[in-house]
């Protein structure tokens, strides 16, 4: 159901799922599930899930399907992409998917297929925390919440957008004692857990910068950390020196003696101070710069390499590798430009999603692209501009969506391969990284409904004809030819644990370690940054031209509009669930939030339909009066608005976010960013 | 064994800082020391404690339930309540739990003319569908709408604490799954069980004194997440049931 694999057990009778519960032996989830877990049957026999394979017979989009046999799908998706390769060749394929276990198959496939074009998660969501950190620090550090004395969160919701085992540890810190500072223009639910301070959106880097101008000169910071685990204090000190309190308070709205005290109460509080690195990063067009200051903040507190304070994890178990006997051979060159010299510190081969659409749809493509394979990913719900998608979906030649449910995406697509759910399927072992060291096993515990097959399946159902069609550089059929268990094998080689015993205890912790703290404070170990350190002033930024001390600019404001903000509740994960018949019936219509003030001025009563317009779309919705939101932002809980009629319980209520959201991205990253439309609300009149 | 216990009072005093607020029982009726005395009985008393200030309404608890319990769509043993206040910026949201009180003096049992419905000797009042007419008096006489009338069964349901997965040695659903420990099942009448050793450490408060029914469902932290403080239902600028619009009684 969703990234954080909670260890579950399943109470089955006569082959149906009765029960899930969670897995108490489990470190991270330790035995409690949320809703969307416990809400797990509902997504396996939910009656909107895609049945049997289905191939297109209206116009496109038109919601017109005939139903398929698996042979006839796959000579049918065989057919079109060696048309595809025929005539422009592998590169003519767009491949795009998302995080999950069984991913990696379908990413090999493109990749002996051959097509340079691949796009996938990274960009939707923390392309911009991680080249940010990674930049600064040379990694994204873990956070020892439950032993900190302060805890400062820019935006991150951990209460509601949960994250093992941040969101547990959260309460037992509050619990103990800890301060929780939240830095939001929306009151989630994590801020309403601690202090809330609702900063102006888009201005939260200079709310950062005027820490560290505070702690700089009021010589708060660490000098022995610094001096010892940084470079570049002089250049920042003078960097920062502008960015006082009182400038920061006209920026922010948050006021100056509440930063300059807050500067000092995390000095107070330091080294067991965590500043939150977040995980969500598409906001703002230059949220890797806004990030970077983030372990900046950190490392003038010392809040690192300490109790309660910032640490990088053990990480995760080694698991043996599958030989995939993938030889190297020549591809095209990436249809979009998404490379080094565009975007010199994005990672190249997850892709850019905002830039590849709109480098297509302008044309300016290098050459064509006319085929889309789709695998467990919601473009047209996820990607800012959603219109924009939809405009791409239609210049394509041919679409292959796999998932389970009738998505958005699906809903355009040509076909849809019906797969399995979790529940149903043995899928790659799975190690998380973290403080414990485990690994879990996903395996079935119901047969696969209807005709549903794992993407493993599928792609062996393709791939002998797809060979008979093109002569690849590996045929398909024998890099494809192995099974799951043999492939969970050969990650369990290493191990002193076979899947026989794995599938019977359903995890197995490694041996406890005690986290070393302090190796990175006596030198022992140095940072992955070019310096060994790190680095307040970034050569390897200013060398690609970009910024070598993350620098302010002040957000475009007109001020009879809000900015648009989106996020989550705690039952739903990006656009995955609000289908599910349970998890919906808590919420079965988004709103859009809007702050008293803003409310009476437009003349909105709390549940009237509104009009929200921006440069990019349009859409109506129910407005949400509540103070818990600042009168120049407004906020629309994402996945609604489906333009798919297969979603039954979700079809027609509620708005979509991302038909508002500008194309806008972060700068360095090409992160989407979401946070960067305006909008107009109107009322509605006869409502 | 309690990880709370150690400090709990520190916790509780930086609460109150917090929340800037004298008073702790405003809404409900400190616990009596009967209720949490010496057990002279070999026979547990059921009850649940729930600190509001760790829940975050989630809805695990909720969806817990209607999986374990078959709860049709619509209907509810168990569900959480969102409660508003406040001002822009000074604004607040606080989550109240609910379920059957599992009242000692329970207003439903006495009205059923079948005897179907009963405090079954152990704190839990049950429903014998064998018994159950259908003819939904107890629905009416509870004072705080936890009964409902189940379409597919014809008779009338509620939380019963998940007195199947107790007779398994399982703690109720509802408990088992909370990330944040925010529901504590135990035996009353164990003075050191959890459940009887938070209730003695904290200030605790029943929803509804006044109806003298004494919950065994007792909370932490209702004093500013009670919906049914009537004394002051402008305190509120919104209270969500997620109960739906068709799905009470």
């Amino acid at each position: 159901m969703c990234v954080n694999k909670c260890g579950i057990q399943c109470h089955v009778v006569d082959g149906v799922l009765q029960k899930i519960d969670g897995d108490p032996r489990n470190p991270k989830s330790a035995g409690g599930i949320c809703a969307k877990g416990q809400a797990g049957i509902m997504a396996l026999y939910d009656p909107d899930r895609v049945k049997h394979p289905m191939i297109r017979s209206g116009a496109r989009g038109e919601g017109k399907w005939r139903r398929a046999s698996w042979e006839e799908a796959n000579a049918y998706v065989a057919d079109n992409l060696a048309k595809i390769i025929k005539k422009y060749g592998p590169e003519g394929l767009l491949w795009s998917s998302s995080t999950d276990l069984t991913e990696q198959f379908f990413v090999k496939l493109g990749k002996y297929i051959g097509t340079p074009n691949f796009v996938r998660h990274a960009t939707l969501c923390l392309a911009s925390r991680n080249v940010g950190y990674f930049g600064t620090m040379g990694g994204v550090p873990d956070s020892d919440i439950r032993n900190s004395k302060y805890i400062l969160m820019f935006g991150a919701n951990r209460l509601e957008s949960f994250e093992l085992p941040y969101n547990i540890e959260l309460i037992t810190a509050i619990e103990r004692g800890a301060k929780l500072v939240v830095v939001d223009p929306r009151q989630t639910v994590t801020a309403a857990k601690g202090e809330w301070l609702p900063i102006r959106p888009r201005t939260d880097m200079a709310l950062t910068l005027a820490l560290m101008h505070v702690l700089i000169e009021e010589d708060l910071y660490d000098k022995t950390f610094v001096a010892d685990a940084t470079t570049g204090l002089a250049a920042l000190r003078e960097h920062v020196k502008l960015y006082t309190p009182q400038w920061a308070e006209k920026e922010t709205d948050i006021p100056a003696g509440k930063i300059v005290t807050m500067a000092r109460e995390l000095a107070a509080a330091a080294p067991s101070v965590v500043i939150f690195p977040g995980r969500r990063s598409s906001w703002y067009t230059n949220d890797t710069q806004f990030r970077r200051t983030l372990p900046m903040l950190m490392a003038l507190l010392g809040a690192f390499d300490a109790p309660g304070a910032s640490f990088f994890n053990r990480g995760k178990v080694q698991l043996g590798e599958f030989d995939w006997e993938l030889e190297p051979f020549d591809i095209a060159e990436r249809v979009d430009g998404f490379d080094e010299e565009r975007f010199p510190l994005a990672h190249h081969g997850d892709g850019g999603y905002v830039h590849l659409r709109d480098t297509l749809l302008a044309g300016r493509g290098k050459y064509p692209v006319k085929g889309w394979m789709i695998y467990k990913q919601n473009p047209v719900a996820a990607v800012a501009d959603g219109n924009a998608t939809v405009e791409l979906m239609k210049t394509m030649d041919f679409i292959c969506v796999i998932d389970i449910q009738p998505s958005q995406t699906a809903w355009m697509a040509d076909v849809i391969l019906p797969e399995t759910t979790y529940l149903e399927r043995l899928d790659p072992i799975w190690s998380p990284s973290g403080s414990v060291q485990y690994v879990g096993i996903r395996q079935p515990v119901v047969k696969p409904q209807f005709e549903s097959r794992t993407v493993l399946e599928i792609i062996q159902g393709l791939a002998p004809l797809l060979d008979k069609k093109h002569q690849f550089e590996t045929p398909l059929a024998d890099a494809f030819d192995f099974t799951m268990e043999q492939f969970v094998d050969a990650q369990l080689a290493p191990l002193p644990i076979d899947r026989e015993q794995l599938s019977k205890d359903g995890i197995w912790i490694a041996p406890p370690e005690n986290t070393i703290l302090g190796e990175y404070r006596s030198g022992k170990k140095t940072f992955k940054t070019p310096s060994g350190k790190i680095e307040f002033v970034s050569e390897r930024f200013r060398r690609n031209g970009y910024d070598a001390l993350p620098t302010y600019e002040s957000p475009k404001v007109e001020p009879e509009k809000q900015r648009l903000v989106t996020g989550r509740f705690a039952w739903f994960t990006h656009s995955a669930n609000q289908n599910n018949r349970w998890l919906n019936a808590l919420l079965p219509e988004n709103t859009v939030w809007i702050n008293p003030e803003l409310a009476k001025r437009k003349g909105i009563k709390d549940g009237d339909y509104v009009n929200v317009s921006s440069s990019a779309g349009r859409v109506k919705i129910k407005a949400y009066v509540t103070p818990r939101i600042r009168p120049d932002t407004v906020y629309i809980t994402h996945g609604f608005g489906t333009n798919s009629a297969g979603q039954t319980t979700l079809f027609g209520k509620g708005g979509a976010d991302q038909i508002l959201m500008a194309s806008k991205a972060d700068a360095i990253t090409n992160n989407q960013a979401l946070h960067e439309t305006l909008v107009e609300i109107t009322r509605i009149a006869d409502s | 064994m309690s990880k709370y216990t150690g400090d709990s009072k520190v916790t509780r005093r930086a609460f109150l800082k917090n929340l800037g607020q004298a008073s702790v029982a405003v809404a409900g009726a400190v616990v009596s020391g009967e209720a949490v005395g010496a057990a002279v009985e070999r026979k547990p008393r059921y009850g649940m404690l729930i600190d509001t200030r760790k829940c975050v309404g989630c809805h695990a608890c909720s969806i817990a339930c209607r999986s374990e319990n078959n709860v049709p769509e619509g209907k509810h043993r168990s569900w959480v309540e969102y409660l508003e206040q406040g001002t822009y910026p000074d604004a607040s949201i606080h989550f109240l739990p609910r379920l059957c009180n599992q009242c000692s003096i329970p207003r439903c049992t006495s009205v059923c003319p079948t005897d179907a419905t009963y405090e079954r000797g152990d704190g839990i009042v049950v429903i014998d569908p064998e018994l159950c007419i259908g003819c939904k008096y107890c629905i009416v006489a509870c004072p705080y709408d936890v009964r409902f009338f189940n379409p597919h069964t014809g008779v009338v349901d509620k939380c019963d604490f998940c007195a199947d997965r107790l007779a398994e040695g399982m703690e109720p659903a509802c408990v088992a799954t909370c990330f944040n420990r925010a529901r504590i099942f135990g035996d009353l009448k164990d003075a050191n069980s959890q459940i009887s050793q938070l209730i003695a450490e904290h200030s605790v408060a029943v929803l509804m004194p006044e109806k003298e029914t004494e919950p065994n469902v007792f909370y932490i932290g209702i004093e500013y997440a009670n919906e049914q403080d009537a004394a002051a239902p402008e305190h509120y600028v919104r209270v969500t049931r997620h109960r739906g619009p068709a799905e009470t009684r």
